[in-house]
């Protein structure tokens, strides 16, 4: 096995391997933090060539935009509040936080050393389990697998913090909303209200944009300040460093959970983050300020996105099964330069795996290299005024929304997911159990169906199955014990307390209710369902509709209106600066999506950042060179490299113009 | 050539074809951009075999154009694809689209939200990957035709093309099978086929096969074959594996029964299809299909098509295509309830 290392590695250390690996890391770390455009589009580009390589070039260059897909993609997360890509998202929770404390590039260094010190791991793991890859695989099936997404969802308790009935509320809805689709089971499709467009169901990247990204940003109009609060950056790169160091043994958790998460193909690449994070929530002690800014819920999800790459390597290499859609156009690439994957990559071709294992290991040295080399002129960014943030965002935000399907309907279910998630931040939701819930929620219903289908309720009796009850158990329900044994304060986790009034009171109670109506709504329509496809409804309904009514309950209990009418409790919050500003920022959105609508993106976008910041002080110049970023954005982006085919603007349509940009 | 195998063609289209191919020479497509749609996600089966075409179709066509893709993905992608392509591209010519057969299946084209009919798209050609194999794990083969606790087949919905063989094997050849349907996709069915959580299960894919067979996990149960309506011949892959509608015909079952049959797997033998749209100028069509055939001349694309698709993919010629997609669409919609009928009786989607 060591003359195989060394062998692969000789063959990886020379220069057009090594100037390949190069390249592919650049593109990678540039697409992983642009919003909307994935590593898996720059794989599907490199495709072609790649497969015109001699073997090892090709693993240097597809594996080195694999392997670092996870590491840039941390920028947009913490500064902006907007997920660079799916496997970032958990990031965002604790990392705006921080970038709002002025910790952006403590946050950066911290995110960056565990995302490299997760990629060596995951190479680690990958190296020392080649004798028992198989074995390894095999040992976990649908009904384990139900039991990890349940461990997953037990996150859940942890994310809601102070608010543990709408907590459970947002995760039912969350669950609810990963049932739109076509069901595997019957071919019925959910809630597709009678087109195509929800078939193959919500995107999480349109939910992640609008329950974080918006609303953050929203607040930062009406706030009228920079994101971070202080003036100075704080703490430096060197400060996150150390704290990767400093948490060593969460580093070494959580890069496990990546590389499980990674070994086993199915549960999917977005949730090895959630998964780490959740860990990391439920076990670290004095966690009272995760979701606050806490640098350990930035550390543990970058510690397993990374090791997740390792890992989705052993299946794809032991059985020829890729861990990820990413690993499946990989192996396509290795298939056509002749490395076959199966027995022959552990005994004569083991130069190839150890080739791949050196790939991981360089590249992730080199990519943290890049970043951290990058953050403290990413950082500043957090000092920009809002009149430069907030405009940017949103175009970034509209823009990334549209590349989900590249429909209007994008546009409309990033708005709604927005809208949700203004006024969850509003009324003192916790929003992150809504997207644990919509992430593991199909995963959830698909293993309990094929556990329960092959097994009965057996499977709840496989050693496997077991050991992860047990894993739970040590994992949540021993801490939250203790913690009730010594009685400390309850965690308040993430989101900010609302403004406790009875008007809030009142007005979140009608959102309560609102939810509520979702979901009896979804109930009645599933009663037309196969009982197989109904079901899972039928128990959202049943749990999430009476914990409405009881939250609509605590809401109300003590709420007086002190002589005031209802009308003018109500109307309270309507007045003042902060609803004036709050409306302005409304109106702004409504423009800019009005405006891409009537007359398409290229028009609107750069207009839309020249008005706003010249609307609110800055000067023609800054003006204009964001307008230029925005629109090189679109363009070399979405025209050049995706080839987007842009639904006409409604008065192009209207007049029977054809789209400047509109080929065929 | 053995890569060469195709179909059965009948005389006159191949004449039609060779009559097209001598206006060919009219089209040049120097300095032009052409947009091919991609029927799937980027990095799908369907989107390789796209790009891996239009790198060698940028070659082969008159003036060396330059080809720029664009995916129709989740959200519906193949049927909106279809529409888009039926109702909005312009038949100029300049842009094709990559699909693959569930468009040409009679079943979805009849569905309301489906507004396009395959048999109006121009072929250009297409590819299969030599028909589905069905397998079973290792020593579990006699099962099949015993009573007792069925063998468990892992689907992914009860709609996918290879289901039409266990559910008519079932009905028609006694086989003791249970379907549980639910998988996320082929690479999970295949873990799941390893651990022994299913027994059974089907792809097309021969390097998915071999693998298996190496390892020593399956046998191999029947396959699809290369043809289409009763005329059904062995892949060259699996030359001994049963046929599997050689069997049904040893069988013996009723007409509608065979036209079922073909309403639900016939359209798999376009497995992925390349088109342009409805009413595109016939000499475009003829430009078209010359550069296809042109293409699959090239040996080095079908070295990297064997490598990637399949060692044995079968190529279809555009003639060929457009008489195979007209031809199912003609299937009566009594042969289609009566596949919806099978798949209901055995717990399987109806749709």
């Amino acid at each position: 096995m060591v003359d195989a290392a060394l062998q692969g590695l000789a063959a990886i250390v020379q220069p057009w391997p090594l100037f390949l690996m190069f390249v592919g890391i650049l593109c990678s770390s540039i697409f992983a933090a642009l919003p909307g455009v994935g590593v898996l589009l720059l794989l599907t580009i490199a495709l072609p060539f790649a497969i015109t390589l001699d073997p090892i070039p090709c693993i240097a260059l597809l594996l080195g935009m694999g392997a670092v897909s996870n590491t840039a993609n941390t920028f947009p997360s913490v500064l902006i509040s907007v997920p660079g890509s799916a496997g970032s998202q958990a990031t965002i929770v604790d990392g705006y936080p921080m970038a709002q404390k002025g910790e952006a590039k403590r946050a950066f260094g911290a995110a960056f050393m565990s995302s490299m010190l997760g990629g060596l791991f995951g190479a680690v793991v990958l190296f020392l389990s080649l004798p028992v890859l198989r074995p390894i695989v095999l040992a976990f099936g649908s009904a384990e697998f139900l039991m990890l997404v349940v461990w997953g969802l037990s996150a859940v308790g942890v994310l809601t913090g102070r608010a543990p009935v709408k907590g459970l509320i947002a995760a039912v809805v969350g669950v609810l909303i990963a049932t739109v689709g076509v069901d595997d089971k019957t071919a019925i499709e959910r809630f597709d209200f009678g087109g195509t467009y929800l078939w193959d169901g919500v995107s999480i990247v349109l939910v992640g944009l609008g329950l974080f990204a918006v609303p953050e940003m929203i607040g930062l109009a009406v706030k009228r300040s920079a994101v971070a609060d202080s003036e100075a950056l704080g703490t430096g790169v060197l400060e996150g460093i150390k704290d990767t160091f400093r948490n060593w043994w969460l580093v070494i958790r959580c890069s496990v959970i990546g590389v499980w998460v990674g070994v086993l193909p199915g549960l999917g690449s977005t949730v090895a983050d959630w998964f780490a994070y959740a860990h990391a929530a439920q076990t670290e002690k004095n966690n009272e300020n995760f979701g606050k800014g806490d640098v350990r819920g930035v550390i543990a999800p970058e510690s397993s996105n990374n090791a997740k790459e390792g890992g989705a390597l052993i299946p794809t290499i032991a059985f020829g099964i890729p861990g990820s859609t990413s690993l499946a156009i990989m192996l396509a690439a290795f298939l056509a330069v002749g490395i076959s994957p199966g027995g022959d990559m552990l005994t004569t071709n083991l130069y190839y795996t150890m080739a791949m294992i050196w790939v991981l290991v360089i590249a992730n040295v080199i990519a943290t290299s890049l970043s951290l080399g990058a953050s403290g002129a990413f950082a500043r960014v957090s000092l920009l005024p809002f009149y430069l943030i907030v405009p940017l965002t949103l175009v970034l935000c509209v823009a990334s929304s549209f590349a989900a399907h590249y429909t209007w309907y994008d546009i409309v279910t990033f708005l709604v997911f927005s809208a949700v998630g203004y006024f969850m931040k509003l009324f003192g939701w916790p929003r992150p159990p809504l997207l644990v819930a919509v992430v593991l929620g199909s995963q959830l219903e698909r293993y309990l169906w094929l556990s329960q289908a092959r097994y009965g309720w057996e499977f709840l009796t496989h050693p496997g199955v077991l050991l992860i009850i047990g894993m739970i158990v040590v994992t949540l329900v021993i801490p939250m014990w203790r913690k009730h044994r010594s009685k400390s304060a309850q965690r308040e986790l993430g989101e900010e307390a609302p403004d406790d009034t009875p008007a809030m009171r009142i007005w979140g109670s009608l959102f309560t209710l609102f939810l509520a109506g979702v979901l009896i709504t979804a109930l009645a329509i599933a009663l037309d369902w196969p009982l197989r496809s109904a079901m899972i409804v039928y128990w959202l309904a049943g749990i999430g509709v009476p914990l409405c009514l009881w939250q609509v309950w605590l809401d109300l209990r003590q709420t007086n209106l002190a002589g005031n009418g209802l009308g003018a409790t109500l109307a309270a919050p309507l007045t003042g600066e902060g609803a004036r500003r709050t409306r302005a920022i409304f109106w702004w959105m409504t423009a800019l999506v009005a405006g891409v609508l009537l007359v398409g993106f290229h028009i609107t976008l750069p207009t839309f950042v020249i008005a706003y910041v010249r609307a609110y002080g800055g000067s023609w110049k800054a003006a204009c060179v964001l307008a230029l970023f925005a629109l090189t954005f679109l363009v070399g982006a979405f025209d050049l490299l995706i080839s987007v085919l842009w639904p006409v603007p409604l008065l192009f349509d209207l007049f029977g113009f054809e789209y400047f940009v509109q080929m065929n | 050539m053995s890569y060469r195998k195709t179909i059965s063609v009948v005389a006159s289209i191949a004449a039609a074809a060779a009559m097209q191919a001598g206006t060919a020479g009219a089209q040049n497509y120097e300095g032009k951009t052409l947009n091919m749609l991609i029927a799937s996600n980027a990095g799908g089966g369907t989107d390789r075999i796209g790009r891996l075409f239009g790198l060698y179709l940028e070659k082969h066509l008159p003036g060396k154009p330059k080809i720029v893709y664009r995916n129709f993905g989740a959200g519906g992608g193949k049927i909106r694809a279809a529409n888009h392509f039926a109702l909005k591209t312009k038949a100029d010519g300049y842009s094709l689209m990559q699909t693959d057969s569930s468009v040409a299946q009679p079943h979805i084209v009849r569905r309301k939200v489906s507004q396009f009919d395959p048999a109006k798209f121009e072929a250009i050609g297409g590819f299969n990957a030599g028909g589905s194999v069905i397998f079973i794990r290792k020593g579990q083969i006699e099962r099949l035709t015993k009573s007792g606790d069925p063998v468990i087949v892992g689907a992914t919905s009860g709609s996918r093309s290879w289901q039409a063989m266990l559910v008519w094997g079932k009905e028609y050849l006694g086989w003791n099978v249970k379907w549980i349907p639910g998988y996320k996709g082929t690479r999970e069915m295949m873990k799941a086929l390893r651990q022994g959580e299913i027994d059974v299960m089907a792809t097309a894919s021969s390097k998915r096969i071999d693998g298996l067979l190496k390892d020593g996990v399956i046998d191999i149960v029947a396959q699809e074959g290369v043809g289409y309506g009763t005329k059904y011949q062995a892949r060259g892959a699996y030359p001994k594996a049963p046929v599997f509608p050689q069997m049904l015909e040893k069988k013996g079952i009723s007409k509608l029964a065979w036209e079922g049959y073909n309403s639900w797997i016939g359209s798999s033998q376009v497995d992925k299809w390349l088109a342009l749209p409805p009413g595109t100028p016939k000499a475009h069509v003829a430009a078209y299909r010359k550069a296809f055939d042109d293409v699959v001349a090239d040996k080095a694309f079908i070295k990297l098509l064997h490598k990637t698709f399949s060692k044995d993919a079968v190529i279809i010629k555009g003639a060929e295509v457009a008489e195979i997609v007209a031809s199912i669409q003609t299937v009566s919609n009594e042969a289609i309830a009566h596949a919806a009928k099978l798949r209901k009786k055995f717990g399987l989607s109806s749709r």
